[in-house]
């Protein structure tokens, strides 16, 4: 069944700083055109014989539907986290900050700075969970291609030019201090916490080593 | 050959990516395009040279408001980060400490095609569109079929590159061929060797304002304002 579009999670003009006109253009274009996409190829793959097609035809498939995926979950990502103040956070997410970049002000500053040396181009900042050593991490990711091997991603920035140009220009800076001014730090808290829930089930090897 | 000496001094080999800059001043044929590509001073440092039109120049196709923010906040700072590249990479000979050199040479690959790039793609465009004549005219027909095949090509692979980059229509020397390329960011997806003819800068900084995501009809439009002038006199350079 075709995957469908899901609703921008806030009022897109209650935004600082960042207009309604960019808001549904990002939503509707690159967001809503992500899924379209999608389904486009699931269907494709779906009709093809897998041991007869040809390999530039099945790679080409499956680099599509990895790129597609990805633009996906980061834009509901991103979009899931905007809508706050991008301030106000439980004190157990002040201490997850401070306990893996030493303070919410260190975390803070490398995200940004990660966020705006990617300007006039075309990738994502994340903050990731790393279920190996439980620790948050911020992530670089060129285009939509790049993950942390078995990283969940909690806080998405999306540097695509597409998500600033028709406010900022080329003032990539500033767009990004726009989307700090609006996270909305409670999901990034209840995500938090669901990565963490999900890795407690135990890591690949120590599980392997139990069992034999 | 007076311009074949230019061509050569302007000629840019970069890791990642060779390109070569043509369409110098092209002395016997009167220098038709009022563009040069000028890509170092006199002190052989990278230039951004000026427009070689006013901002609201290429509507409505491109808007002047996009082409004043390309040319001075994307291009003119590639410049700027070229050099910068380059002058870390002589610190570091110099300390010996290569530390950060792998860094440094995808800034340089990056920031140089980028200002090379843009350099050719402001002077690719400007004109009138329409079909190039000449001998460029009958390659392409050698080579793609038809204008109208190599149109449908070029712009088909320009409207697809993933995310950000360039469609570029090349001539390859060694082997004689025109040949149609999808360039990812400046400098990746290249077959070495190749002169960049025409170039179609599809970054989302290059339409976005006008276009949003509908990146088939800025390419679709580009086709209007094409200078096949300053296309014929790379492709001449490059078969000199």
């Amino acid at each position: 069944m075709d995957i469908r579009i899901q609703q921008l999670p806030f009022e897109p003009a209650a935004l600082h700083g960042l207009s309604d006109k960019l808001l549904r253009s990002h939503h509707q274009n690159n967001y809503g055109g992500a899924v379209k996409r999608l389904n486009a190829i699931r269907a494709q793959l779906a009709a093809l014989e897998f041991a007869t097609a040809p390999g530039f035809q099945l790679n080409g498939l499956k680099r599509e539907e990895l790129i597609a995926t990805n633009s996906m979950l980061l834009h509901e990502l991103y979009f899931g986290s905007l809508g706050g103040d991008g301030q106000s956070m439980v004190p157990a997410m002040t201490l997850a900050l401070e306990a893996n970049f030493g303070s919410v002000e260190r975390w803070r500053s490398e995200f940004v700075a990660m966020g705006k040396a990617q300007g006039g181009g075309s990738g994502w900042v994340l903050l990731t969970f790393q279920p190996r050593e439980g620790t948050l991490v911020n992530q670089w990711a060129a285009d939509h291609t790049h993950a942390l091997a078995g990283g969940v991603p909690i806080l998405a920035l999306d540097m695509y030019e597409h998500s600033y140009h028709m406010d900022f220009g080329a003032a990539a800076g500033s767009y990004v201090d726009a989307f700090m001014a609006n996270i909305d730090w409670a999901q990034v808290y209840e995500r938090y916490q669901l990565a963490v829930h999900g890795a407690s089930a135990g890591r690949p090897l120590e599980t392997k080593g139990a069992a034999s | 050959m007076e311009s074949r000496r230019n061509f050569v001094q302007g000629a840019a080999l970069v890791g990642g990516a060779a390109l070569l800059a043509a369409g110098a001043a092209n002395a016997q044929t009167g220098a038709k395009s009022r563009y040069v590509d000028k890509l170092t001073d006199d002190a052989g440092r990278y230039f951004a040279a000026p427009l070689p039109f006013a901002f609201d120049a290429l509507e409505p196709a491109i808007d002047a408001k996009t082409v004043e923010l390309h040319y001075t906040l994307h291009h003119k700072p590639a410049v700027v980060a070229a050099n910068n590249a380059e002058a870390a990479l002589a610190k570091a000979r110099d300390s010996g400490d290569f530390a950060l050199v792998k860094h440094y040479e995808k800034e340089l690959a990056f920031q140089l095609s980028s200002h090379l790039l843009h350099s050719i793609y402001w002077a690719n465009l400007g004109g009138k569109g329409g079909e190039p004549t000449g001998d460029l005219a009958k390659a392409m027909s050698t080579e793609f079929g038809s204008f109208a095949k190599l149109k449908a090509h070029l712009a088909a692979a320009t409207t697809a590159v993933e995310a950000s980059g360039w469609g570029i229509l090349g001539y390859h020397p060694l082997t004689k061929k025109l040949m149609v390329l999808q360039c990812e960011n400046h400098q990746k997806l290249t077959a070495w060797g190749v002169v960049p003819l025409l170039v179609l800068d599809v970054f989302e900084h290059a339409y976005y304002l006008k276009y949003q995501n509908r990146r088939g009809e800025y390419v679709g439009n580009l086709f209007n304002i094409i200078n096949w002038d300053s296309v014929a006199e790379r492709f001449d350079a490059a078969r000199a």
